[in-house]
């Protein structure tokens, strides 16, 4: 961490009273944002704070209905990126635009190639990415495919893409989500080597730890407006959730629980599928659960984990080995059977498996009591009063917000549409619950809460496996971790005895210990 | 973690706006429906004009020709019935995801089915031959419907396809054995022996071709929408056909709800089958359905699949082609032109209710060629 610059005179860059609505929702409103040269900053806030919108108006994907930009003192106005990328300003996404099958050097030049009359001149571009990858210290040859890098590399393309077009200041959106504890560390190393060469980098994040590990300056969104800025050195993660969530409240550390661990309610024993979409195929995975414990998987995203999660449910089928529940068998059973034997799953893509979700919120609530109904009373009233009176019980009791049970999921925030899922898995009175994911998109004030129901749910004796690309939320929930890499898992410990870098070091698979389960 | 989580609406399922309930919602579909017929009654005020004829008074003089006086109202629901029946089933398939364009080859088979019952059965009590009649319909509508649900459901074979080239097979099979084994001897042209009298409704008003069936198909109407709508099966196949992962993940039976659905879909388009047969036509011929299967489906895409806005637009098409009729007979504005008209208000209809949108998603699944 550097020295914070509140000195200097006029800053590179100032955003003055920028104000942007969409129909009746206002994402911005008189925010004031303001960066030096040299400087990290970062900004942070919960999903739907107006971050990303205050970014795409700076971009020049949107204009602000109000409010004015100015760089180097000059004021500007962006009607499109390529206005942006012309005064110095860099955005690296948070899905990397690269096109896989293309060369480092042709996705680096990409939209701006040198060369004439429409001919990539090869030459040229490999000397002219020389220079921004050896700022970044890539050493790769120019015509190495894209697609075969791996991700932290390709992130170091996308900096270097923007490097190339001669960015002065780059926006990195939530840099840090693919990476692992390692790689983060190592970008962090770079960017403040490139703020001591005069870049200056707005580092958007909502990852407290990464922010205080970073950033010079920290500006807090709330409800689309400018809570707070402030040196980083003079501020505390505290401060920063209270300005944050606009409560004083909110935890941080390990959550509490009282639960009595006892006999194994769920066992894996060398489970293995094909490969699936984009994650890995499992391979031999063993491993149990008991009775009122958190199990935690970790990895990097595509090593399985989103698989095993599926092949515990039973929506994808094993080419090996067996899974119980309660001491019953349930490799053949489909996921209605195995959800009546007493296994609960909140799915990682929430949108799409979690809630129907141009449905209602009833009908998400109402999954798990109406899936079971048999015979002719299936020709029954699906809706009748005692079970909207349930459904509306159901939302006062998990504070979801929300003008009824007749609502469009759409229509919810990331957290009520989760508190939908926990809510109905955990009617359901599971004795196994899988958590894939929980709290991705999630804000938090409802992660606080989420974290509330899911140790009450190990205090009655649940049984919980936790798989989560975010460490801080393993390492804050459960009891043991198993580190899956490349479809195995790589290494067991217990939660009190392993630290986030021994973790870390799993997840990339540098030394594979001897699997315990 | 803002971008990544904003999903667009409906990424899978075809008639992705569903569900919706909120206020507010009638009001942009009645304005929709309203927008509609206004470019239709501009598009025909056009029509006749070009044909030298005084628009309006042509156009009331069609009005009054379909919904003029109590038989002409009477005329035209009695037209309207099997379309009624075809529609509700063909909703019941979007509804849950199966885009059954099958329809008409559906209407035939039951048409067939029905004809054969009632021709060759019987005579008997006239309840019992007409239930027997409807019933041989339902089990041919259903069997191919369900058929083809089941080989979308176990094997992937994309049963917009499938039911497509269903109706091509049902449609010359039934023609052969019109116009060959079970040709009506008597007759020049191609169309089996006419059904005895115990299995024909009654018409209920005098000369205006309505019967006692349309008991049935109001009772079918309202069993369809209460399925669909209001049933815990219901809930299983619009889950089905609007989240499938959801579906699948929260433990329903997808598979089940697909071929369900198709079975209840085949199942009330070969009851419209049997309506024709045994409400007007007496008889098996090898034009019988003349497009009313195709009619379902736009009507039910108009109507968003949801069951009470398919009825209303089958009535408004239903009153559409009968004043169409009207027209032809004051007018030398020739039928074609009618059809021309009735074409081109479906495709304001269509581009107000997002089915563009919709058949763009079938695009993207062919290309995208995974069976789910």
């Amino acid at each position: 961490m550097s020295e914070p610059l509140t000195n200097a005179g006029r800053p590179l860059l100032k955003l003055a009273g920028i104000t942007k609505t969409f129909g009746p929702i206002t994402a911005n409103e008189d925010v004031t944002f303001d960066l030096e040269p040299g400087e990290i900053h970062a900004l942070v806030g919960e999903n739907g704070a107006g971050k990303t919108t205050l970014m795409r108006v700076l971009y020049g994907m949107y204009q602000p209905d109000a409010g004015t930009i100015h760089v180097d003192g000059e004021q500007v106005e962006f009607r499109k990126p390529s206005d942006s990328i012309r005064y110095g300003i860099g955005m690296v996404h948070q899905h990397f635009m690269l096109v896989p099958t293309f060369t480092v050097a042709e996705n680096i030049t990409l939209g701006a190639e040198p060369g004439r009359a429409g001919l990539f001149d090869r030459k040229a571009a490999d000397e002219a990415i020389r220079k921004p990858m050896s700022r970044l210290g890539v050493d790769l040859a120019p015509n190495t495919i894209t697609g075969t890098l791996n991700v932290a590399t390709q992130q170091k393309i996308e900096i270097t893409k923007v490097l190339y077009r001669g960015a002065r200041i780059i926006i990195l959106d939530e840099p840090t989500a693919v990476l692992t504890p390692q790689e983060t560390d190592e970008l962090f190393v770079l960017l403040r080597k490139l703020a001591d060469d005069g870049s200056s980098i707005i580092f958007i994040s909502h990852k407290l730890r990464e922010v205080f590990a970073v950033a010079d300056r920290i500006t807090v969104l709330r409800d689309g407006r400018t809570v707070s800025t402030s040196a980083t050195a003079a501020t505390d993660p505290k401060q920063v959730v209270a300005a944050m969530t606009g409560r004083g409240d909110v935890n941080l550390g390990r959550v509490h629980r009282d639960a009595a661990v006892a006999d194994v309610v769920l066992r894996a024993e060398g489970i293995s599928t094909a490969k699936h979409r984009h994650d890995a195929a499992l391979d031999g995975v063993s491993f149990t659960v008991r009775s009122g414990e958190i199990v935690g998987i970790a990895g990097v995203e595509g090593n399985g984990q989103s698989v095993l999660a599926e092949a515990l449910i039973g929506t994808v089928p094993l080419t090996a080995g067996t899974v119980n529940l309660g001491g019953r068998e349930i490799t053949g059973l489909g996921v209605a059977d195995r959800r009546t034997l007493g296994l609960s799953y909140v799915p990682e893509d929430r949108h799409l498996e979690g809630i129907p979700i141009n449905g209602s919120v009833l009908e998400g609530l109402s999954a798990g009591r109406l899936r079971s109904r048999r015979s002719w009373r299936s020709w029954g009233r699906a809706f009748p009063k005692a079970m909207r009176a349930w459904g509306s019980e159901l939302i006062e009791r998990y504070s979801i917000k929300t003008p009824g049970y007749d609502a469009r999921c759409s229509t919810l925030s990331g957290g009520n549409q989760q508190k939908i899922v926990i809510a109905r898995e955990l009617e359901e009175n599971p004795s196994c619950l899988i958590l894939a994911q929980p709290t991705r998109g999630v804000d938090l004030g409802a992660i606080d809460f989420l974290y509330g129901r899911i140790a009450e749910a190990t205090a009655r004796g649940c049984a919980v496996l936790l798989i989560s690309a975010d460490l801080d939320e393993i390492l804050r929930l459960s009891d043991r971790v198993l580190v899956m890499y490349r479809g195995r898992v790589a290494a067991e410990a217990r939660t009190s005895e392993t630290s986030r870098e021994q973790l870390g070091m799993h997840m990339m698979g540098a030394k594979v210990t001897e699997t315990a389960a | 973690m803002s971008t990544s989580t904003t999903a667009g609406p409906g990424r899978r399922g075809i008639l992705r706006r569903s569900g919706a309930r909120g206020p507010g919602r009638a009001t942009t579909r009645l304005a929709s429906a309203g927008f509609t017929l206004i470019v239709g009654l501009a598009m025909a005020v056009l029509l006749i004009q070009m044909q030298g004829f005084e628009p309006f008074s042509t156009l009331a003089a069609g009005v009054q020709y379909a919904v003029g006086d109590p038989t002409s109202i009477a005329r035209t629901i009695a037209w309207g019935l099997p379309l009624y029946v075809a529609a509700i089933g063909v909703a019941i398939a979007f509804r849950s995801g199966m885009f059954n364009i099958g329809a008409e080859g559906q209407i035939y088979a039951g048409a067939m089915a029905s004809a054969l019952a009632g021709a060759y059965l019987g005579p008997m009590f006239t309840g019992a031959h007409l239930a027997l009649c409807i019933l041989a319909a339902a089990a041919a509508g259903a069997g191919l419907a369900g058929a083809l649900g089941w080989l979308r459901a176990a094997w992937g074979v994309d049963e917009v396809l499938s039911t497509l080239l269903s109706n091509y097979i049902v449609i010359l099979f039934c023609a052969y054995l019109a116009t060959g084994p079970l040709r009506d001897p008597s007759r020049q042209s191609g169309t089996t022996r006419e059904v005895v009298d115990t299995a024909r409704f009654a018409e209920i008003l005098p000369r205006t071709g309505l019967t006692g069936v349309v008991f049935l198909v109001v009772a079918l109407c309202a069993l369809g929408w209460w399925l669909s709508e209001k049933s815990v099966i219901g809930y299983r196949w619009r889950m089905t056909g609007e989240s499938p992962a959801f579906a699948d993940a929260a433990g329903i039976d997808v598979k089940g709800s697909r071929i369900a659905s198709m079975v209840a879909s085949g199942a009330l388009c070969g009851i419209a089958g049997a309506v024709l047969v045994t409400a007007s036509q007496g008889r098996f011929w090898t034009e019988i359905g003349s497009g009313i299967g195709w009619d379902a489906v736009l009507v039910a895409l108009i109507g968003r699949a949801r069951p009470v806005a398919t009825l209303v637009w089958v009535t408004i098409y239903c009153v559409m082609r009968a004043a169409a009729r009207g027209v032809e007979q004051v007018s030398t504005v020739p039928s074609e032109l009618s059809l021309i008209l009735i074409s081109a208000i479906i495709i304001a209809a269509a581009a107000r209710a997002g089915v563009f949108g919709q058949f763009a998603a079938f695009r993207h699944r062919f290309l995208r060629t995974k069976g789910r």
